[in-house]
């Protein structure tokens, strides 16, 4: 298995972006008790403009907090997509939600999905970040589910129906992905 | 709270957690980011624990609210980015002179005025030393990870009560919003406040009057005790009544300083990596110094003798750690997000006049491990012997 895994979540303010990259770090090093580390970036504005989370995965130490060679890229919006589509190696997996984003050529792997439809479809249409992480962690192997699965009801922990509806956007991710 | 736990939280939680694991029990601040989360934080975990949460109208009146509870007994703290402790120095001063402990967290923003708001820095590393008037010691702490963010405020705590005196704690965006697993546990033999010794009668006490005592610390009873307690931001003598005396104010000026430099063996904390066989020093701190730690790694892969001191107290300035370790290197490299504000001080303990480079940042982002290992191949076109890279 892969140790060491650098990944960013991109997409625009609002979007779940920085819950995705906690809940990944928190998965790997609270449940999985290996290295995580996650930095992130936004503008001044609350919502709308392009924001990242940087996570990086690791059974040793993590130096550098920032993501300098990405192994997985994940965009959700358009703005966030067209950063990165020129710039990546063949070696990168770029995901990307295709209800958003209009391909084009790029030298890393693109898998688009709709995500958008997919969180609408498990009922939670707001949960397209879950849905992303759901793929991500299929296609990756880079953390268990269950750890995913833990850390998502830690964190809706008194709010059932938003944790289930959450849950079942990961599921359909996972799924989607292992077809 | 158990007797501990792991947590993935960002620094700015590590840092709400660590004072309140130090005993804090009163905040007064004005949110900014990116610092809000510390006030966030203690506005719903202090009164959990019997402590008093303000938000004040400004950074001027948080300070202010600090410095009085403090002086009633509190351990307090406040929390803010550069703008706000610009508007703290004032204050600053007052609690210099009144000998007042608090801590003030500063996770530092790119400047100057409101600057980049939510991209960091570090360009407050000579405010903090000398924004406020006058000749005085300060302590300054640095945090370059998250566990560092919950150890160093406890610290900070501990410092500020044993040597009375205001204690910045310098973190930054990267660190403060940064996200990694880190212990949160008991803090252990944390320092109580100096008091009177009880057979002391009340009444009027002498609050200043450090001489008496072996460490130069004089104890803080409680405002609104048993002992009359005198506040004076102008110059006073030991009981706390303003004296225009020049040898009143000779002695307790230099004793500012001196009670910070002459404990600074106790205060002064850094780490050394590879630093045995280093030919090439890397001396940062922050977030700038996970960029080092990086640029370590792969140099070392490159096979060249790299290595990193860490500065986690940045004043008292680690005089003899930075002296010692320029000792037997060919060149020193200085990463910081600001234009030069360590590598000066760096600089001033070069004994052997090697080269001190800069790698400097002011762009809202964070130098590269790349940008340090340019610095180092732009030594060896100078003629240092540098093979590898």
């Amino acid at each position: 298995m892969k140790q060491r895994w650098e990944i960013i979540f991109s997409g625009v303010g609002g979007q779940g972006l920085l819950l995705s990259g906690n809940l990944l770090g928190a998965a790997v090093s609270v449940i999985e008790k290996r290295q995580a580390v996650m930095t992130c970036t936004y503008g001044t504005e609350t919502r709308g403009t392009f924001t990242k989370s940087d996570v990086i995965l690791s059974d040793g130490y993590i130096d550098f907090p920032e993501v300098l060679d990405a192994d997985v890229v994940v965009s959700l919006a358009q703005i966030a997509y067209d950063r990165y589509v020129d710039v990546l190696k063949p070696k990168t997996l770029f995901l990307y939600n295709s209800n958003q984003v209009k391909e084009a050529p790029s030298p890393a792997r693109q898998v688009g999905l709709p995500m958008e439809e997919m969180a609408a479809q498990a009922g939670a249409p707001a949960a397209v970040n879950i849905v992303a992480l759901g793929i991500l962690t299929a296609l990756t192997k880079c953390v268990q589910p269950t750890s995913i699965q833990e850390m998502l009801t830690r964190h809706f922990k008194g709010r059932q129906d938003v944790l289930g509806a959450n849950i079942k956007a990961f599921e359909a991710g996972l799924e989607e992905a292992g077809k | 709270m158990n007797t501990w736990e792991i947590r993935f939280a960002m620094g700015n939680e590590a840092i709400a957690e660590g004072a309140l694991a130090a005993g804090a029990r009163f905040y007064a601040g004005y949110p900014i980011t990116p610092s809000s989360e510390i006030a966030e934080i203690a506005s719903r975990r202090l009164p959990q624990v019997g402590g008093v949460f303000i938000q004040m109208e400004d950074e001027i009146a948080s300070i202010a609210a600090i410095i009085g509870a403090s002086a009633a007994g509190k351990k307090s703290f406040t929390a803010t980015s550069g703008p706000g402790v610009s508007l703290m120095q004032e204050n600053l001063g007052v609690a210099v002179m009144s000998e007042i402990p608090c801590v003030i967290i500063d996770v530092q923003r790119s400047g100057p005025s409101t600057g980049l708001a939510t991209k960091p820095a570090q360009g407050d590393v000579m405010q903090a030393r000398w924004g406020t008037h006058g000749d005085h010691g300060i302590i300054a702490l640095a945090p370059s990870s998250v566990q560092e963010c919950y150890d160093l405020t406890i610290k900070a705590f501990d410092f500020s009560e044993k040597y009375r005196t205001p204690v910045y704690l310098m973190a930054d965006e990267v660190i403060g919003h940064m996200r990694e697993p880190y212990v949160l546990h008991e803090a252990a033999g944390l320092v109580s406040r100096k008091q009177p010794d009880p057979s002391e009668p009340g009444g009027d006490y002498k609050i200043f009057d450090f001489e008496r005592y072996d460490d130069h610390i004089a104890p803080m009873p409680p405002y609104g005790g048993k002992y009359i307690f005198r506040m004076n931001g102008s110059m006073h003598d030991e009981a706390g009544f303003g004296c225009g005396a020049s040898d009143n104010a000779d002695k307790f000026i230099r004793h500012y300083e001196d009670k910070i430099t002459k404990n600074r063996d106790d205060i002064v904390m850094t780490e050394s990596y590879n630093m045995e066989d280093a030919d090439y020093v890397l001396v940062s701190f922050g977030c700038s110094a996970r960029s080092a730690m990086a640029a370590m790694r792969l140099a070392r892969q490159e096979g060249e003798k790299v290595g990193v001191l860490k500065l986690m107290t940045l004043w008292p300035f680690p005089d003899k750690e930075v002296a010692a370790a320029l000792k037997k290197a060919k060149a020193a490299v200085v990463p910081e997000m600001n234009l030069g504000q360590v590598a000066s001080e760096v600089s001033r303990y070069n004994e052997r006049k090697i080269p001190v480079i800069g790698v400097n940042r002011v762009d809202g982002s964070m130098i590269t491990p790349y940008q340090i290992l340019d610095a180092l191949k732009g030594l060896y076109l100078k003629g240092l012997s540098l093979k590898g890279l």
